[in-house]
């Protein structure tokens, strides 16, 4: 899905980009933040992550991309989680970019294809979407 | 949109995929007899988006603790910058 809800947020961080780095790459660093994960960082390579927040929804997704200490790009979604809207695997793709600034690094976090958005294009998708499904039910139980 | 592109999938797991919009409020229920009506919640549509902006802001401050905290440890030990 290319087209979908985009969520951005940014945050500055007084550490070097290497060391906000590690902590998406190394799984004893991403448990003090996100969740207990298990990493492979390489293109193709998996990350999982047990997050903490909410229902706790478990993330699995793919790296994409890896420039060290610059940009860190993977697909993301979780398993079906009752309290957690649907984003199965591979739909949607997070894009982390570091950049220097200051004594600090400056963190944008860019998650797109979320199947759901304010925009009134993608409540027109989900429309559509619901609809197959319900015609699908429609087809099955005749 | 012509039924022939609609990829084969069975009425449990339509059923399973409507209960989960459900339960995450983005689809309304009415029952009618043993029919059930679907209706998109559009308020629903934003509060799935708040639930994943919820499911980066708690972690990424989290991240900016723990990342200071590491880079003044470091800078401790190494009498950096």
């Amino acid at each position: 899905m290319s087209t979908g809800g985009t969520i951005e947020q940014a945050l500055w961080i007084r550490a070097r980009p290497e060391t906000v780095w590690r902590h998406f790459t190394d799984p004893a660093r991403l448990a003090r933040w996100w969740g207990e994960a298990e990493v492979d960082p390489r293109p193709g390579g998996e990350l999982v992550v047990r997050m903490r927040e909410g229902p706790r929804p478990i993330m699995r997704g793919r790296f994409v991309e890896l420039v060290p200490h610059e940009r860190i790009v993977f697909t993301f979604g979780w398993e079906a989680t009752p309290g957690a809207p649907a984003i199965p695997p591979g739909t949607s793709r997070v894009e982390i970019t570091l950049t220097p600034d200051g004594d600090g690094v400056r963190l944008t976090l860019r998650h797109s294809g979320l199947p759901f958005s304010l925009e009134g294009e993608t409540g027109e998708g989900w429309r559509h979407m619901l609809g197959r499904l319900g015609d699908e039910a429609t087809e099955r139980a005749v | 949109m012509s039924k022939e592109r609609i990829a084969p999938i069975s009425r449990p797991a339509v059923s399973q995929h409507l209960r989960i919009l459900v339960s995450a409020d983005l689809l309304d229920v009415r029952r009618a007899g043993n029919r059930r009506f679907y209706r998109l919640r559009r308020e629903g549509l934003a509060e799935a988006v708040r639930f994943v902006e919820a499911m980066w802001s708690m972690p990424l401050n989290r991240l900016k603790h723990v990342a200071e905290e590491e880079e003044r440890m470091r800078e401790d030990v190494e009498g950096a910058p």
